[in-house]
């Protein structure tokens, strides 16, 4: 995969994630802090949902039916069936219903006219009305067999290549809207004939979303996401929205949705409405929208705690349920009251969040603190703290990276609230790892809590290594013995593995240069030194660097600011990722901790994340609490252990005990059945039996996701050697020079004396002027 | 008559808003600002700010930088535009065209005006190459201390013109007499022009001088486009400091640089126009 820089954005993130240093943020912009990987547990995963009356149904990943009301919030089981969402081909439902015995029934959507809930599986056209006259689950198949090709059903088909938006019936059609993803991104809108089973699509292009509306007409989002950002001002183009009149397959579009200050504004999701009161409701960016289509008016009916990514997924749908907007999400089904009284109040006021799991679980502990959650994370400092002062649009709590914003500055000039006094965080502050809370105290008090750390370096994979003949004793502890190892790789084992890829991303000489760099920033900073580059230290790394022929891995050719970055070395002896403190991540890749000396204690610098709370808050409590919660509920992977130096307990897969349960049920099941079971048929069951047995094993065996061994590993081989990175002068103001300067010198332009003379004078220019 | 002043007030409102909105209440502000100390309750803290900018080395190493420049480019524009407006009194063919040419890179961008100076003064630039066929070392012109010579060269070529055409309008009003009586009388170049133009348009003289010292006490976009926020330590001036204390988000460091450089102008000014009235009076 090959690009420039320009061309696209996810490379653009890259250049920013490999090249930190190289490009920093512009100083005073926060950026972003972390995304973080979550688990998913199917059980939660709602895949369908439909309302029937005051209820909604659904459908979850394991293939349960539930009903949810949502001005009571009580949920309940319905039944069960056999998830066939992913399926394309009638013969692999056949299979899939084989193994589940008898009296299920294959599903992958729910739908629902007024007062029917259906289920659809689109594999087979097989359609069901699910409740019995009495409201319990009585499954009866519908006739006739539905076209369901433009839902994706394909004969031979191994997976199904159209995601469906929504579905629902009315008048005797099952209307659909789905994103194909064969032979390129396209969109698809419709309707199938219930009594006939035609498809009849509709000719309007790009009806994203679509709802049933007054008089037998459809309310449609009409709206090109995959185009939707507008090269000539690097906006996003917002949907149009319209009435589809399906008899006569004929759209009138009403107006077109204000422009969200999201981020990716532009996208909404989880259309959803109130006819009777021409009210319609979206999501977007982490709001709930509602749109007057008599007056026009729009407002903020709810406040979603989505952050960035709200409304970005194309398939979130939602129910407008008796004033409750019902969407489904990753986590579950999530509720909003529309328009409530407490949401006319305002709502907590979050910066920097991305929609990580503590974030989430203080949405799912307290659901009725409307959360407004800063989707525009270009926000300069200054307006932030402007906001502060003022009192106008502020933010209550602040999620902020140290190494590359002032917290410290904020702290010492009272932007940062003392949490000392609380024993709700302090409770849980007090058990933090030391050597992370000591950057945000003052006189003895603390005025912000780190709640997440990331440490981007090298990686070795250890199946490589050995393919040299190498063990892990031999691997590089120092950045001299590194660079030796790719001066020499020419001459020692080129020939022998040509093919062997040294490093994941290209060019070497940009990311070798770049990971040193970071790690000397916090080699100095750990050890009080001042920064400068012109050391013994810097000097011997940059001796050994400079040994390093990158023309033998052709790779040094043209200036390095115009170099196509490439990725995709998933093979390679090195890899430049983020490893450190990420329990979850496979053992036989361990993070190469590099010194600057042989002999020398390596030192890794890690970019923590911490929460603090504006002083003029006026919601001090609810503030409070969410800092509470947030540390209560860290990554269990990850934050949650690297910050608690006394939590060492291996983690449990979320799915472990009930994929347990079910495999043993299934175990039981079978073994009755072979008791059961004709001589002809036994071998056959004996084979499931087999399957089974191992397929528990297997699971036995990745019981944990972090296990005690990697715990203990992390505690005894990188804990010691952590650094929390503090601000450097380098990313406080424009540094574009001291970026000139090593361009220039990676380019040759200018020579190493050069460079680090030029550095060290502006270096020294920075720190004179902070005095 | 009370009428027709109410209505004058009318009038003038507009402007006297604007002037209120945008430069008087910022103004205050701003010196509210230098003497707070930027914290979230922005608490009064005296002239703390004023004594730890003054003792801050670069801010001082900025307006000294600031002061030789200004010392530099003030009176070299102000020379040498004297002197070309009186080559362009003469009615001549072809002096709009010079009038204008002169005027020209004042009304450029300076951002556009970089590339032309990069392919002068770049290590292997037009001007390197005449050196080099001189026999001489090629200069890193736009690299350490040599930076300061095109800086200097790309502020007068910039900033020229405008004064020229001030001394221009000025000219005009001196009586063309006065030059033939003492050209009869065997007066040369230096003598009319120190003894006849100089005493007639010392208002306008003492304008253009004010303008280019207040204007070079300004420099910064030229050497900022050329060395960037951090150049060499001898092209580094007061807005550089300004600019990179703003990137710091210390505002306050910001407004009491700003106001120290606004009293170091009025002083310099105050200084000059008592220069002006001592000698108006020696003259009288």
């Amino acid at each position: 995969m090959k690009k420039t820089v320009a061309r696209l954005l996810p490379m653009m993130l890259g250049w920013i994630l490999v090249f930190g240093f190289v490009f920093p943020a512009r100083a005073g912009m926060v950026v972003s802090t972390t995304f973080e990987s979550q688990e998913v547990d199917p059980a939660q995963t709602v895949q369908s949902l439909a309302a029937v009356g005051g209820a909604v149904y659904t459908l979850n990943a394991l293939g349960k039916i539930g009903r949810y009301v949502p001005a009571t919030r009580e949920s309940s089981p319905v039944g069960a069936c056999v998830m066939t969402q992913y399926m394309a081909d009638d013969q692999a439902v056949a299979k899939a219903l084989e193994v589940a015995g008898e009296g299920m029934i294959p599903l992958s959507w729910l739908f629902s006219d007024t007062d029917t809930l259906y289920g659809l599986c689109i594999a087979t056209g097989q359609w069901y009305a699910l409740l019995g006259e009495d409201g319990s689950y009585a499954p009866l198949m519908q006739e006739p067999k539905l076209d369901t090709r433009s839902l994706g059903r394909s004969q031979g088909a191994e997976y199904s290549s159209v995601s469906v938006n929504g579905l629902f019936a009315r008048d005797g059609y099952l209307y659909y809207t789905a994103l194909s993803y064969e032979s390129g991104i396209s969109y698809r809108a419709g309707r199938i004939n219930l009594d006939t089973g035609e498809d009849q699509p509709f000719s309007t292009p790009f009806i994203n979303q679509m709802i049933p509306w007054k008089d037998g007409a459809l309310l449609c989002l009409v709206f090109d996401q995959m185009n939707a950002l507008n090269s000539s001002t690097g906006e996003m183009e917002s949907p149009q929205y319209g009435v589809l009149d399906p008899q006569k397959d004929a759209f009138t579009a009403l107006g077109q949705l204000p422009k969200g200050e999201s981020t990716f504004g532009g996208f909404v999701s989880g259309l959803c409405g109130d006819p009777a009161q021409d009210m319609l409701y979206y999501s977007t960016g982490g709001r709930v929208m509602g749109l007057n289509l008599a007056t026009g008016e729009i407002h903020i009916s709810a406040y979603s705690g989505e952050g960035m990514l709200g409304g970005f997924s194309t398939d979130a749908q939602a129910q407008w349920v008796d004033g409750y907007y019902v969407k489904k999400t990753q986590d579950g089904l999530v509720r909003y009251e529309l328009d409530s009284e407490a949401m006319a109040a305002g709502a907590l006021r979050i910066f920097g969040e991305m929609g990580g799991e503590a974030h989430k679980s203080f949405l799912a502990n307290y659901p009725d603190i409307p959360v407004d959650v800063a989707t525009d994370y270009t926000i300069k400092l200054e307006d932030l703290t402007s906001a502060m002062v003022s009192g106008s649009d502020a933010y209550d709590v602040m999620l902020l990276n140290m190494s590359y914003m002032p917290v410290r500055q904020l702290i010492e000039k009272g932007y940062a609230m003392d949490l000392s006094g609380y024993p709700e965080i302090m409770e849980a502050a007090s058990r933090l790892d030391t050597k992370f809370v000591a950057p945000l105290q003052k006189d003895g008090k603390v005025y912000g809590v780190p709640v997440d750390m990331t440490s981007v370096s090298l990686t070795l994979n250890l199946e490589r290594w050995t393919e040299l003949g190498l063990s892990k004793e031999d691997a590089p502890s120092s950045y001299e013995e590194l660079f030796d190892f790719f001066a020499n790789w020419e001459a020692d084992y080129m020939d022998d593995f040509p093919d062997m890829k040294l490093l994941d991303i290209e060019p070497y000489k940009l990311v070798l240069f770049s990971v040193m760099l970071n790690d000397y920033l916090s080699y100095l900073q750990a050890g009080s030194l001042p920064l400068s580059f012109d050391t013994p230290a810097f000097r011997r790394a940059m001796t050994a660097f400079e040994a390093i022929d990158f023309s033998a891995f052709g790779q040094d050719t043209g200036p390095v600011a115009q170099a196509e970055v490439s990725y995709g070395g998933e093979e390679s002896l090195f890899r430049y990722e983020s490893a450190v403190g990420q329990l979850s991540r496979p053992m036989d890749n361990p993070a190469l901790l590099l010194s600057f000396g042989t002999g020398e204690k390596p030192v890794v610098g890690v970019n923590t994340s911490v929460l603090i709370i504006n002083p003029k808050t006026t919601r001090l409590e609810q503030a409070k609490l969410y800092v509470a919660n947030y540390l209560k509920n860290l990554p269990r992977t990850g934050a949650r252990i690297v910050l608690f130096p006394e939590n060492n307990e291996p983690v449990e897969s979320k799915t472990y005990a009930s994929d347990k349960k079910s495999i043993q049920e299934e175990l039981e099941k079978q073994s009755k059945l072979l008791e059961s079971a004709e001589e002809s048929a036994k071998a056959e069951v004996r084979e499931r039996i087999t399957q089974l047995e191992l397929t528990l094993e297997n699971l036995e065996a990745h019981r944990f996701i972090v296990t005690a061994q990697a715990i203990e590993e992390y505690r005894e081989q990188q804990e010691p050697y952590l650094w929390v990175n503090r601000q450097s002068v380098l990313y406080t103001s424009d540094t574009s020079e001291v970026n000139n300067l090593m361009l220039q010198y990676l380019d040759k332009a200018i020579t190493l004396d050069q460079m680090i003379q030029g550095m060290d004078q502006r270096v020294r220019m920075m720190e004179l002027e902070a005095q | 008559m009370f009428h027709r002043k109410k209505t004058v007030w009318f009038y003038l409102a507009p402007g006297l808003i604007g002037l209120l909105a945008f430069y008087f209440i910022p103004f205050v502000w701003g010196m509210w600002f230098s003497v707070t100390d930027g914290s979230i309750d922005n608490r009064y803290v005296g002239f703390s700010n004023y004594l730890r900018i003054w003792q801050n080395p670069m801010f001082q190493l900025g307006l000294r930088n600031t002061l030789e420049l200004s010392l530099l480019c003030a009176p070299m524009i102000f020379l040498l535009s004297f002197f070309l407006a009186t080559m362009l009194r003469k009615r001549v063919a072809g002096d709009g065209f010079f009038r204008n040419a002169l005027l020209m890179p004042y009304l450029m961008p300076s951002a556009a005006m970089l590339i032309i100076w990069q392919i002068l003064f770049d290590y292997g630039g037009v001007l390197n190459r005449l050196v080099t066929a001189l026999g001489l070392e090629r200069v890193m012109w736009l690299e350490g201390s040599a930076m300061r010579a095109p800086i200097l060269v790309l502020y007068i070529w910039k900033n020229l013109g405008f004064s020229v055409v001030i001394f221009t309008a000025a000219l005009q009003a001196v009586p063309e007499a006065l030059y033939e009586y003492a050209s009869l009388e065997g007066a040369g170049y230096v003598r009319r022009e120190w003894y006849i133009t100089l005493p007639q348009i010392l208002p306008t003289a003492f304008l253009v001088l004010v303008l280019a010292m207040v204007n070079a006490f300004k420099i910064f976009k030229e050497v900022y486009i050329i060395g960037g926020a951090y150049p060499d330590e001898t092209v580094y001036t007061l807005q550089h400091y300004m600019n990179n204390m703003f990137s710091k988000l210390e505002y306050q460091a910001v407004t009491t640089a700003a106001y120290s450089f606004a009293v170091i102008v009025v002083l310099l000014f105050l200084l000059m126009y008592r220069t002006r009235q001592v000698r108006q009076g020696e003259a009288a």
